[in-house]
């Protein structure tokens, strides 16, 4: 049987930053997918990260080990880290896992770009 | 117990995890289950298939891992039993980290602990673990909470 299809993350540089936008379900398959272009984006040391979650409709625990991994490189270095356009379901794991206070969580792009 | 409604036998890869995820939450919706409800068992269930694969399996992609489903009434709701033969861990060690700690990694069981009406690890006497899950549909729990209290107080 073939792998899973491999999650594609578009990555966008704005003023001061990168947002990522990874397209599809990110769990134990595919989360080394965000692992990877998160580590990219963080070399360059951005003043602000951004991931839009818009075209994510499921994340488990892998996923959320990736983002809370990204948070605590953007801690040390002084990055903002601001994660947006969570699905009810994605935001539903990140309450169960009492981190909707420990991410920067806003509800679309354009805050992301302005927090 | 009676012969599951399901019983399929799965090698210990990521991939095979979303068309499990798809398959149970098929199944969970014809029981009656709502779009929460499968998605909790969805959840659940990936991140057991998790545990298994990365810390019993050692990302080893040939091992086996049998899932079998049962759907319950009053109430209403699945049990899911997933077995491997992975090398046994504490039993102890199976319970959710403090979320306080805010870390990578841990989360899993701490989900399934979250997501699921019953959870219950065992070992098995012919080696591996088991986990038997089981989630309910929260009218039918309530009902049948109702008539149990409604009886008792008959």
């Amino acid at each position: 049987m073939s792998g899973a299809t491999e999650l594609v993350v578009n990555v966008e540089t704005i003023s001061d930053g990168v947002i990522l936008h990874p397209k599809g379900d990110v769990d134990m398959a595919r989360s080394p997918a965000l692992r990877t272009k998160l580590t990219e984006a963080l070399k360059g040391k951005p003043a602000r990260l951004v991931v839009d979650l818009v075209d994510v409709p499921y994340m488990d625990s892998s996923g959320l080990a990736t983002l809370i991994e990204a948070l605590q490189t953007t801690r040390k270095n002084k990055i903002k880290f601001i994660v947006c356009n969570l699905s009810p379901r994605v935001r539903s794991i990140l309450e169960i896992a009492r981190l909707t206070t420990v991410f920067t969580v806003v509800a679309n792009r354009e805050q992301a770009i302005k927090a | 117990m009676n012969e599951p409604h399901l019983h399929a036998r799965i090698l210990s890869r990521p991939e095979l995890m979303a068309p499990m995820r798809a398959m149970l939450c098929e199944l969970a919706s014809r029981v009656g289950l709502n779009e929460t409800e499968c998605g909790h068992i969805a959840l659940a269930i990936d991140e057991a298939l998790t545990n298994i694969i990365r810390h019993g399996y050692k990302n080893d992609p040939d091992s086996h891992i049998w899932i079998s489903v049962w759907e319950l009434q009053n109430p209403t709701g699945l049990r899911i039993q997933m077995d491997d033969l992975a090398p046994n861990v504490e039993l102890k060690k199976l319970k959710g980290r403090e979320l306080d700690d805010i870390r990578p990694g841990g989360l899993g069981v701490h989900l399934i602990y979250s997501l699921m009406d019953s959870v219950h690890f065992s070992r098995r006497t012919e080696g591996g673990m088991r986990l038997v899950v089981e989630k309910f549909h929260a009218h039918a729990a309530a009902n049948s909470y109702a008539n149990v209290k409604h009886n008792s107080q008959v």
